[in-house]
């Protein structure tokens, strides 16, 4: 077992929970629980509140599509959850947890996804996740700005390959289950 | 006791024999049950008193997770696991909302946004304004419990009063009120528009400040610029629009899609009228949900703004957004009354009692799914009329995100579209491909479709 | 008299379906001895032998005419008596008459019974049985009292008060009830509901369910007259009981916040059989016996008998004529028979008996 995920290393990926659902404290714990169970880990979380600009850069690459004012504006309406996820293939992982885009297709094509089931409208979607691990580490340092992947790789990856992390529910991220001072304090 | 003393009688008149004595009992037990059954029939009993009224009753179905359903007993395991049970976090029929019931409130109006609800109640004289659900933008305004300690609830599991800074608190004489994804707005009579909640888009009415924390917010906000004689007022996702008795409809809130009508797809913190086809028209009926809006004028022309991706507006435009109102040439629809717009769907009812239908999901024509531009008519026997009941006719149609419902003059409830937690009260957790009753027993009068969850506001048969 | 005159030819022609209006109060058992009986009687006051000699003549007296020679041998003429009929006996017994009959109706209800008389009889009685005619009735319910077994003559629970109930509100009540019902119709039709077929099977209006034995369904409930404490309701429905329907009269009385009795049941429609095509309780004899039979064979056609074996829609009868019954006669149970015998009053002046249903010319 361990041969093999030595192999293979973990993928990080970001997933943002949009503000139509974090304002519903009990999807965002239903959704957390999806993303455990689907044995995806927590590297990072945090809850962060992007302003007008913040999220127009966010969403720099749509820039004159026609959704693109609409997205900004609902992403800057509330406070977001930002996590960093990892795990074998976490970022095809978590788009086939999410779901399609376009919500309300989405919800009698793929009614048991994170979007089908909670999902309002095809701009309120619930869920952002990478869709690359290029995007994945510019959006990763978008929002953690203090955090090095390379760093990351090189002190924590072990632990979370050989499942030596616990999910701390109050931090919303796993940490080493050994050093648990430690991790708390170079990762909050 | 009896018997032996019975005995002893009869052994003293030496004429009876056995057989007179089992009648002599007989006719003892007779005697007896003839008394009781006299009593019984003297017994008048009143279910009813002398000047009872039907009482109003609020029925809720839908998600109960968010509070918005207002049963305490559903969110409290405390309560619950005393009896053995589960907390249910969803119901898929509708539920008496016993709170009214207990605190003797007569409810009068209800609006539903996503997982809160808002009622307007009288309690003796007074008229005040309740609301339950979620509060994570203050759209219940502030509640702190206990007070002073400075825990302020995010959530209400039981309706709760929403304090509006009113001249006379106690006479919350609501004209119209409703809720959108997390914003509440309230008119009042003599008093003017009030909004709580979130305002990240304009869509309270007031300025927007960028980086503004919504939530435990004390303060609630009076709309300026609101016209005295607003009759109506409907909330979109993030949009608000206010219709007036003069037929004008005023627009506030998120416009990426057009959704204020307004010739921009900027959004809007003032209110403004709609420009485009609406001009000169008198608007009787407005309906918005997700991010389409239609209006209805006096004569029954139909206009509509906002989002077409889904073929809402495809009678008009190609394109996915409509940023002035444009008029919907319809054939056949006979002289609309009512139009309401969902998500990707959009529903129009004539003074006929007719219902049509257009745009994507389901749509109440059976299971195909299908995008259709053109308003295609709901036999009338899914609503009931059929031999028996030839005059039974939808008075009203409703519309959440995914699903529409449609309130006919006998007071029935049909539902039918995408079922999210329960939302259609039809007993199944699973989409209804055309419309179904639902089974209430008391007289519907006023429906409010929420995201995931629906309270209806009845009347008893007696 | 009846204008046979032989009484085996009668007896063929008992082979068909029967249709008679049993009066309250008697089992159903009971009516079809009556019929027996009744048959029986009237089949052995004809002729049943071939060379019978009736009753009241003597026997055949052989050699009457012929004179002996001899005094001495000079008999008494031998009377014939074995052709007498008292020699042979009654030709028809009781248990000469096969008869076989719908059941759900119970001893003090009144209305429409179908019996099936011999053997293409029983057969097309068990077959209606089987198929899923539309029944109607009269309901006749008194507000104000509640009893254990919802009768008049059960043991009185409690009396109520019904001040507060008025005509549209039972009205309302009714309606809810028959709603509530067109929802079970759909889901009993035996079709999977998220198909298209159901949708277009629903959109075509009244469904019967697909199983015989199903819960009851009830088309139409509504109330046709109302003088407090009295009540009337039609009730058009499939597969029910008579308990349900006091069952139901009980129901309707609570939700109106009051309770009430069953006072009275009566069945006015079976499928095609209607009030019309039956025999009160003096017509139960051998001729009007006979003719109905006879009259009662062009409903016995495969398309008719066959109803309701596949989901399908039902055809109904206008609601503006109240199923034969004008609600200005207050008679209701044991009156009955009088009613029936103006045949004017069984349909609306406006419209014909046409193929079974009552339609508007």
């Amino acid at each position: 077992m361990t041969i093999i995920k030595l192999l293979k290393p973990l993928q990080l990926t970001l997933a943002l929970l949009k503000p139509d659902i974090v304002a519903q404290p009990h999807i965002v714990q239903n959704i957390r629980q999806l993303i455990l169970e689907n044995g995806l880990y927590f590297v990072l979380s945090k809850n962060v509140k992007l302003s007008h600009s913040q999220a127009e850069l966010f969403y720099a690459e749509h820039r004159g599509k026609f959704f693109q004012t609409r997205l900004v504006s609902f992403m800057s309406s509330g406070p977001l959850w930002s996590h960093v996820l990892c795990g074998d293939d976490a970022i095809v992982k978590w788009r086939r947890l999410m779901g399609p885009t376009k919500v309300l297709k989405t919800v009698f094509d793929d009614p048991v996804s994170i979007r089908g089931r909670h999902g309002l409208t095809d701009t309120r979607n619930c869920t952002h996740g990478s869709d690359s691990e290029d995007t994945a580490r510019t959006e990763i340092k978008f929002f953690f700005p203090e955090f090095s992947i390379d760093k990351w790789f090189e002190q924590q990856h072990e632990l979370f390959q050989q499942d030596l992390v616990e999910f701390d529910t109050s931090l919303c991220q796993h940490v080493p289950v050994q050093a648990n001072s430690l991790g708390t304090s170079e990762f909050s | 006791m009896f018997k032996k003393m019975a005995l002893n009688g009869c052994l003293m008149k030496s004429a009876l024999n056995t057989h007179s004595y089992s009648l002599v009992l007989r006719r003892n037990n007779w005697a007896k049950n003839l008394t009781k059954r006299e009593a019984k029939k003297a017994v008048v009993i009143d279910y009813v008193g002398e000047n009872a009224e039907r009482t109003p009753i609020i029925y809720a179905w839908g998600s109960a997770a968010s509070g918005a359903l207002g049963i305490a007993s559903y969110l409290r395991p405390d309560v619950k696991f005393k009896h053995g049970r589960f907390v249910i976090s969803r119901i898929n029929r509708p539920a008496r909302v016993r709170f009214f019931d207990i605190h003797k409130l007569k409810p009068l109006d209800i609006a539903c946004g996503y997982g809160f609800t808002v009622v307007a109640v009288k309690v003796g004289s007074r008229k005040i304004l309740l609301g339950t659900g979620m509060n994570t933008d203050s759209q219940l305004g502030y509640h702190e419990a206990p007070r002073g300690s400075g825990r302020v609830l995010d959530q209400l599991i039981e309706p709760g009063r929403i304090r509006l800074p009113l001249l006379k608190p106690d006479d919350c004489n609501v004209v119209t009120m409703d809720c959108g994804r997390a914003h509440t707005v309230v008119v009042v009579e003599k008093e003017g528009a009030f909004s709580l909640g979130n305002n990240a888009c304009g869509q309270c009415g007031r300025t927007i400040v960028d980086g503004e924390d919504y939530g435990k917010n004390q303060t609630v906000n009076k709309i300026l610029g609101v016209p005295d004689d607003v009759v109506k007022v409907v909330c979109g996702q993030d949009h608000t629009l206010f219709l007036t008795q003069s037929g004008q409809v005023y627009s506030c809130g998120l416009g990426a899609d057009g959704q204020t009508g307004q010739g921009h797809y900027r959004n809007t913190d003032r209110l403004m009228l709609v420009q485009g086809d609406l001009g000169g028209e008198k608007i009787v009926s407005i309906g918005s949900r997700g991010d389409c809006c239609l209006a209805v004028s006096e004569n029954g022309d139909v206009f509509g703004w906002g989002n077409s991706e889904y073929g809402q507006l495809g009678l008009v435009t190609d394109e996915t957004q409509v940023n002035v109102a444009r008029h919907l040439p319809l054939k056949d629809c006979g002289k609309v009354v009512k139009a309401v717009a969902g998500g990707s769907q959009c529903a129009l009812l004539n003074d006929q009692g007719q219902v049509f239908v257009w745009g994507y999901g389901i749509l109440g024509k059976g299971p195909q799914l299908e995008m259709s531009t053109v308003p295609s008519r709901i036999p009338d026997p899914l609503f009931g009329r059929n031999e028996l009941s030839p005059n039974t006719k939808v008075v009203d149609i409703h519309c959440g995100l995914t699903y529409l419902s449609a309130v006919t003059d006998q007071g029935d409830v049909y539902t039918w579209g995408r079922d999210s937690q329960g939302c259609l009260g039809l007993g199944e957790y699973k989409n209804q491909f055309f419309p179904w009753k639902v089974v209430l027993p008391a007289e519907a009068i006023k429906l409010a479709c929420g995201v995931d969850h629906v309270v209806a506001l009845c009347r008893s048969f007696t | 008299m009846s204008r046979f005159t032989w009484a085996p030819s009668a007896y063929r022609l008992l082979n068909g379906v029967l249709c008679v209006y049993k009066p309250a109060e008697v089992p159903a058992r009971k009516v079809v001895e009556t019929v027996k009986l009744n048959l029986a009687r009237e089949l052995n006051a004809l002729p049943c032998y071939q060379h019978e000699i009736p009753l009241g003549q003597a026997g055949v007296t052989e050699n009457i005419s012929v004179k002996d020679v001899s005094k001495e041998t000079q008999t008494e003429a031998i009377v014939d008596w074995s052709e007498h009929r008292l020699v042979l006996g009654n030709r028809y017994e009781k248990t000469d008459f096969k008869i076989q009959f719908v059941d759900g109706i119970s001893a003090n209800t009144s209305g429409i019974f179908l019996m099936g008389i011999g053997k293409f009889g029983m057969e097309s009685v068990n077959m209606i049985a089987q198929s899923k005619f539309l029944r109607v009735y009269h309901v006749k319910g008194r507000l104000g009292w509640a009893t254990d077994n919802f009768t008049p003559v059960g043991h009185i629970i409690e009396r109520t008060s019904f001040k507060h109930v008025s005509r549209p509100k039972l009205d309302k009540v009714c309606a809810a009830a028959q709603a509530n019902h067109t929802r079970q119709m759909y889901r009993l039709h035996g079709v999977n509901p998220d198909s298209q077929e159901a949708y277009e099977m629903a959109a075509q209006g009244l469904i019967r369910p697909s199983a015989r034995k199903s819960e009851p369904v009830l088309y139409g409930v509504k109330c046709i007259d109302f003088q407090p404490p009295d009540f009337t309701l039609e009730i058009h429905c499939i597969n029910e009981t008579c308990q349900y329907l006091r069952c139901l009269v009980h129901e309707l009385a609570l939700k109106l916040k009051t309770t009430a009795v069953c006072s009275g049941i009566r069945r006015l429609r079976y499928g095609f059989f209607d009030t019309q095509r039956a025999l009160i309780s003096r017509q139960w004899h051998l001729d009007h016996i006979v003719d109905n039979i006879d009259s009662n064979m062009d409903l016995l056609t495969p398309d008719r008998m066959f109803v309701g074996t596949q989901a399908e829609k039902v055809e109904l009868l206008p609601p503006d004529h109240s199923a034969g019954y004008l609600p200005e006669d207050q008679l209701m149970i044991d009156h009955g028979q009088d009613l029936l015998e103006d045949s004017a009053l069984t349909t609306g002046p406006d419209c014909v008996l046409e193929n079974g249903q009552f339609k508007k010319k």
